[in-house]
C-alpha cells in the first residue's frame, strides 16, 4: 500500500472529524462542513482512498470518539435516524472518486459528480432514516414527513457546499498533483 | 466555536474492566449490543440493566463520567420516550389535549429508551476503559482473520491511529487559525448565508494546506524509517488473553443464556 495515500486518507478522516465541529449557525439546525469534506475527499483522493477515509471516520466514531455531528459517538448513532447518511457519505465518496478519477478535472465535471454524490447521500440516507424508524425506533414514519425533516432543511445548504467543494477541490487536486502527494505511487 | 473534544475519552485506571484484553472488551460489547435486541420483557431488561450497572461499578469510573456520555444523545432518548408514550394505541390512561397517553405506550416507551440508554452507556464504557491505541490494536487483531479475503487489517488500524493522533493537532490548528484570522478582522458569525459561507474560506484554506503539509512530513518520516505495512512486523506490546478474559467471556455468555431462556425457554417449560 502506498504510504502517502494511507497518510492522506488518515488526515482526511481527521479533517472530517473536525468538520463536525465547524459549523455555520443558521436556524435551529447547525450546518456542519461534513458534506463539504466528504465530497472533497472523493474528489481529491479518488474512489478507493476517499471511501477509505470516510470509513475510517465512521470506525473512529463507532468506537466512541465524539466525531459525529454535535459530538455524538458510538454504535447507537449508526442505528439512529441519521445512520443511513453516514453510509451514504461513504458510498458518495467512492462514487465521486470513481467518476472523477480518470479524467483531467474541470469545474463543471466535478460539480456534476458532486450533484450525483448528493443524490446518493440523500438516497441512502433516507432509506436508513425509514429503516431506523421501522426496525429500531419501531415508529411509523411517512416518506413525506421524512423528506420534510431530513431533506428540506439541509438540501439548499448542501448544494452551496457542493459548489464550494467543486471549486476548492479542483484547485486542491491540481496543487497536490503538482507537489506529487497524489498521483505517484511508491 | 470549538468545544473541547476529549480524545477517545479514555479514563486511566486499573480496574477489572481496565485490565481486560481489548479484544475481550470489543467482542463483549458487540455481544451485549446484540443481546439488547434479544430482550423483550421487563425481566430481560432488568438483567441487562443490572449487568450494565455491575460493569460500570467494576470499571471504577466516576458516575458523573458515565452520565456525561449520555449527554450528547439524551434528546434522542427523550424523543423516543415521548413518541412512544403519545402514539402507541391501547388502553387510554389520560389525555393531554388531543393526545392520549396509553398504558402500552408508557411501557413501550420506557423499554425503547432504556434500550437506547444501554447501547450508549455500554459503548462508552468500552472507550472509557480502553486507550485509543490499545483499542485500534485490538481491532487489528480482530480483523486479522479477514486478511485472507483482502481486508488490510494492519493498514486500517494504522490509519485509524494516525487519524486519532491528528484530530487534536488539527483541532488546535483550527482554533489557532480562527484566532489569527479574527485578529485580522475576520468575522465568522454575521451576515447572510453566502457571506458566512465565504467567511469560512480564510479558515479552510490554511487548514487544508497545513493538513497536507503534515501528511507529507509524516509520509516522509515513515518512509525514512522503512515502514512497509503489516508483513513481518513485530510489536512492542503483545496482546495475551488471561484468566480474567475467560471470566469476562463466561459472564457475558451467561447473560446471553439467561436472555435466550427468558425469550424462548419458557414456552417449553
Amino acid at each position: 500500500m502506498p504510504i502517502r495515500s494511507m497518510v492522506l486518507a488518515s488526515l482526511f478522516a481527521a479533517l472530517l472529524s473536525i468538520s463536525s465541529y465547524i459549523y455555520i449557525p443558521i436556524g435551529p439546525v447547525p450546518h456542519t462542513l461534513q458534506v463539504f469534506v466528504v465530497l472533497l475527499s472523493g474528489l481529491v483522493l479518488g474512489s478507493r482512498w476517499g471511501g477509505t477515509s470516510v470509513l475510517l471516520w465512521i470506525m473512529i466514531g463507532v468506537f466512541g470518539v465524539p466525531v459525529f455531528a454535535q459530538g455524538k459517538a458510538g454504535a447507537a448513532v449508526l442505528l439512529g435516524p441519521t445512520g443511513g447518511f453516514l453510509f451514504g457519505f461513504m458510498v458518495c465518496a467512492v462514487i465521486i472518486g470513481w467518476i472523477t478519477e480518470k479524467k483531467q478535472l474541470t469545474f463543471t465535471q466535478s460539480l456534476l459528480s458532486m450533484m450525483i454524490g448528493l443524490v446518493v447521500i440523500y438516497g441512502i440516507g433516507m432509506i436508513g432514516f425509514m429503516m431506523s424508524f421501522k426496525y429500531f425506533l419501531h415508529k411509523p414514519m411517512t416518506w413525506e414527513k421524512a423528506v420534510s425533516l431530513a431533506v428540506v432543511p439541509f438540501l439548499p445548504f448542501d448544494i452551496i457546499k457542493a459548489v464550494g467543494a467543486a471549486y476548492v477541490g479542483v484547485r486542491v487536486k491540481r496543487a497536490l498533483a503538482k507537489t506529487g502527494l497524489t498521483g505517484r505511487s511508491y | 466555536m470549538l468545544t473541547d473534544i476529549t480524545l477517545g475519552q479514555y479514563f486511566p485506571g486499573n480496574s477489572f474492566i481496565h485490565r481486560l484484553d481489548p479484544r475481550t472488551k470489543i467482542i463483549s460489547t458487540l455481544i451485549f449490543i446484540a443481546s439488547i435486541f434479544l430482550a423483550e420483557s421487563y425481566y430481560s431488561y432488568m438483567f441487562l440493566l443490572s449487568f450494565c450497572v455491575a460493569v460500570s461499578i467494576a470499571s471504577e469510573l466516576p458516575y458523573k463520567l458515565i452520565l456525561r456520555s449520555i449527554k450528547p444523545l439524551w434528546i434522542l432518548v427523550v424523543l423516543t420516550l415521548l413518541i412512544h408514550i403519545f402514539t402507541t394505541p391501547g388502553t387510554t390512561l389520560f389525555k393531554i389535549g388531543p393526545a392520549s397517553v396509553t398504558q402500552e405506550g408508557i411501557s413501550q416507551g420506557i423499554l425503547m429508551s432504556l434500550r437506547l440508554l444501554l447501547l450508549i452507556v455500554v459503548s462508552s464504557l468500552l472507550t472509557y476503559t480502553t486507550s485509543p491505541i490499545v483499542l485500534t490494536d485490538g481491532i487489528e487483531h480482530l480483523l486479522n482473520p479477514f486478511r485472507k479475503i483482502g481486508v488490510p487489517a494492519h493498514e486500517l488500524a494504522m490509519m485509524m491511529t494516525i487519524a486519532l493522533r491528528f484530530i487534536p493537532t488539527l483541532l488546535e490548528e483550527t482554533d489557532r487559525i480562527i484566532k489569527a484570522q479574527m485578529s485580522r478582522g475576520a468575522d465568522f458569525s454575521s451576515g447572510n448565508i453566502l457571506q458566512r459561507a465565504k467567511s469560512l474560506v480564510p479558515l479552510l484554506v490554511p487548514l487544508f494546506i497545513s493538513a497536507f503539509r503534515r501528511a507529507d512530513e509524516l509520509a516522509v518520516a515513515m518512509e525514512a524509517r522503512c515502514y512497509r505495512g503489516g508483513t513481518n512486523r513485530t510489536r512492542m506490546k503483545v496482546l495475551r488473553l488471561a484468566v480474567i478474559d475467560a471470566v469476562a467471556f463466561g459472564l457475558i455468555i451467561g447473560l446471553v443464556g439467561i436472555l435466550i431462556y427468558l425469550r424462548w425457554g419458557q414456552v417449553y417449560a
